[in-house]
């Protein structure tokens, strides 16, 4: 770590503001922390069991669904030195604590913790809620770096889809049922009923034990304490043995480059040949596209995207549904959030490709027609994607009449963003994990530049997306013509924004030819 | 501007990164039809000079020309006629072999009939037939680097510019691909590449240039080059000799 901040100094300067952010939530914790002391002993263990929950929940899911943000060591680089995984885990485990998410996290624990101050058995119970805090602040991070070698094991295989596909149709149902029971008995009877059921059982599990376990001291049972305890330093062991035994399977066995597929008939002049019609794309869009559906398809590194660019819009929406119920117009809203998205997601769409930049510089194809090609193929997921959402949210609703209206707005959010990530793409490419390298993490030296690219697809995607999606807010206030003009709006805004996006970032691409290679390697 | 009788022409070269200066003012006109061996220490600017010379890298300063076309300038007449291997570029790997080179034929504009007879071709000559359903990322290096040849070779180029060609590639391969190279050149195609196998390059190659700290040390007929001695003697004397002749003595068994 001090050899990296030394050579990449935007790192440091990274690493400052995410500890400057850290300490200056510090305050509004610490109110919070303060005003939940004063409650109950009951109420004090239910919200802390939610919250550490919903903590240890987001350390498995967050570095899986937002790809690019585990900066922490991948064992596979030293798998060339031979060091055994024996000699390798502490540095691994010290690494890993020393993270800025480990050591805000350890603080926030603390200061969970810290709330137990004030019940009888004083001593004790604040000993125990720190011990607790502790120890699911280790099995936090241990979870989190097992997750991400196993993910990236489980992308590598065939079975990967049909592995994502189950968790998916899993989540999906979850949302469902707790939306449905929170429309049948109310969402206040279901805070009272399910979830406070649920917050019981999860006090008596590793997940959220060690919060639970200062609750039963403060009644004055110290073995209730004792085990919840166990059950979670038991668990970060075990954790611990599953990470190791994930390392040693990392070093010796390589992520499965291609999985020894074979092939029989040739994707490119299959693509030349097809005939559509209406479809008059130049022979670099046609294979291009195939090319880069080809790499949405198998590469572990898109599948990964594809997974979070859904799977986060979903799941936070399904949370909205289960709190504020389905019937509200804000529904249309989740459509939107999922274009943007993915638009968003896409602003560093080359880097992804870096490997066959050089294939286009030789052969001097067209700029536009690649754009054009690599567009289409993210289009091709993403489209339905959102379209599905906004039939999901009409049939929600029951508003099926701005289904039109709604979907084309969508589209053009997405057109306008995917047309802003190519010409970011090509603008301010930065490094990402190689083709074989783990989708998770994040390329070291290029915390700065990434910073700097998110940041500005972020200004050009708050400015364009807004002119898109006004007329269809104009339309649920006003009625009448502004839905057929967030219709035309929308379909307008997105043709042009992806044709236009992808005819600059073209030009950009051939001006930019000589440079490109060398900001990827 | 050279006449089109010289295949690739650099004029001028420099390239710095940071505090290195990679190439130096580079000037070199490689005669149509000629096989060309450019030699160099590790470090020397061969890659880099050969990445400006295929419109890989933006030189800082220089001219390349590719039979009297600049490069740079009409790269739409230039580059059509280089045929382009590169060292230490990943190629896309998620294509199987005989795609890639599909991919590259139609990317240089070939019709898709042309397409697959020439893909056939090239996965018979350099005995890729196995190859032609599998993964690039499933391929060895020696594999990696065939189709990357084939890769350049299916638009039938003027100039082959190939960058450790033989690198990883084993011995049947390996005189695979000089029988089509040597075919190349007779037929008036011109070749130049990059080695580190001083046999190799005196094997092949009728003129050679050995580079040294982004500089041309030695250019010409491989004859007047080597003079009375062999290739490797007149590059370590250019080149200079390792610094210390330290004895490991601690890496003796016995």
């Amino acid at each position: 770590m001090r050899h990296q901040f030394r050579r990449d100094w935007w790192r440091l300067l990274f690493v400052a503001a995410g500890a400057i952010w850290s300490v200056s939530v510090i305050p509004s914790l610490l109110v919070a922390s303060h005003v939940l002391s004063t409650r109950p002993y009951d109420v004090k263990e239910d919200a802390l069991v939610a919250v550490g929950t919903v903590i240890a929940l987001a350390w498995v899911v967050v570095p899986l669904l937002a790809t690019g943000v585990d900066d922490s060591l991948d064992p596979v680089r030293f798998a060339p030195w031979g060091i055994a995984p024996r000699r390798l885990m502490p540095g691994l485990i010290v690494a890993a604590f020393t993270t800025v998410p480990a050591i805000f996290f350890g603080m926030l624990a603390g200061v969970m913790a810290a709330t137990w101050r004030g019940e009888s058995h004083g001593g004790w119970v604040l000993a125990v809620a720190f011990v607790g805090a502790a120890l699911s602040l280790a099995t936090w991070v241990a979870s989190a770096r097992l997750a991400t070698l196993w993910a990236t094991r489980l992308l590598a295989t065939r079975a990967s889809k049909a592995v994502l596909g189950g968790l998916a149709i899993a989540v999906v149902a979850l949302i469902a049922v707790t939306a449905a029971a929170v429309r049948s008995d109310g969402l206040e009877s279901f805070l009272a009923g399910e979830v406070a059921t649920a917050l019981d059982a999860l006090a008596r599990t590793p997940w959220a034990a060690g919060f639970a376990a200062p609750s039963a001291v403060a009644l004055g049972q110290p073995w209730g304490a004792v085990w919840r305890l166990v059950i979670v330093a038991a668990w970060f062991l075990a954790l611990v043995a599953a990470w190791r035994s994930a390392v040693e399977h990392s070093l010796v066995n390589p992520v499965s480059r291609g999985g020894g597929t074979l092939r029989t008939q040739d994707g490119i002049l299959a693509a030349m040949e097809r005939k559509l019609p209406g479809w008059r794309a130049t022979a670099t869009t046609r294979v291009v596209l195939a090319r880069s559906v080809r790499s949405w398809r198998i590469d572990p590194r898109y599948v990964s995207q594809v997974v979070g660019a859904v799977a986060m819009p979903t799941i936070m929406g399904g949370i909205a549904v289960a709190a504020l119920g389905s019937r509200g117009p804000w529904l249309f809203a989740l459509p939107i959030f999922l274009a943007v998205t993915i638009g968003w997601g896409r602003h560093n769409d080359l880097a992804y490709d870096a490997s066959a930049v050089w294939l286009d510089i030789v052969s001097d194809v067209r700029g536009a027609d690649v754009m054009r090609g690599r567009l289409l193929a993210t289009a091709g997921w993403a489209a339905p994607a959102v379209v599905t959402m906004c039939v999901a949210a009409a049939a929600l609703t029951g508003r099926w009449a701005v289904l039109p209206a709604v979907t084309l707005a969508a589209l053009g959010a997405l057109g306008v963003g995917l047309g802003i990530a190519a010409v970011s793409s090509v603008l301010l490419p930065y490094r990402v994990p190689a083709p074989g390298e783990s989708p998770f993490g994040a390329e070291t030296g290029t915390i700065g530049a990434s910073l700097g690219a998110q940041v500005a697809s972020s200004l050009a995607t708050g400015v364009a997306v807004p002119i898109v999606v006004s007329p269809l807010l104009a339309a649920f206030v006003w009625g009448g013509v502004w839905w057929l003009v967030a219709a035309v709006a929308g379909a307008a805004c997105g043709v042009g924004g992806a044709w236009g996006g992808t005819r600059a970032a073209g030009a950009l691409y051939e001006r930019r030819q000589g440079r490109l290679i060398g900001m990827f390697s | 501007m050279p006449s089109d009788a010289t295949a690739l022409a650099l004029r001028g070269l420099r390239k710095r990164f940071g505090k290195t200066q990679a190439v130096d003012g580079i000037d070199l006109d490689i005669p149509a039809g000629s096989f060309y061996g450019m030699l160099g220490p590790n470090g020397a600017g061969k890659t880099t000079t050969l990445s400006i010379a295929t419109g890989l890298l933006t030189p800082d300063a220089g001219q390349v020309f590719v039979h009297g076309v600049d490069l740079w300038q009409h790269p739409e007449q230039a580059k059509p006629m280089l045929g382009v291997l590169p060292d230490g570029l990943r190629t896309f790997d998620r294509l199987t072999g005989g795609e890639l080179i599909s991919y590259a034929g139609v990317l240089r504009g070939l019709d898709p009939e042309v397409v697959r007879s020439r893909r056939d071709d090239l996965l018979a000559a350099l005995d890729l037939g196995t190859a032609a359903g599998t993964l690039v990322a499933d391929f060895s290096a020696g594999m990696a680097k065939k189709v990357g040849l084939a890769c350049a070779l299916v638009h039938a180029p003027k100039v082959l510019v190939l960058d450790e060609p033989f690198e990883a590639v084993d011995p049947v391969s390996g005189a695979a691909i000089r029988s089509i190279l040597q075919a190349f050149v007779n037929s008036g195609g011109t070749v130049v590449m990059s080695s580190h196998v001083m046999a190799l390059v005196e094997r092949l190659c009728d003129r050679v240039a050995i580079v040294g700290a982004g500089r041309i040390l030695a250019e010409g007929a491989l004859n007047d080059v080597r003079g009375a001695g062999d290739l490797e003697a007149r590059f370590v004397q250019l080149v200079g000799d390792v610094g210390e002749q330290r004895d490991l003595w601690w890496l003796r068994q016995s």
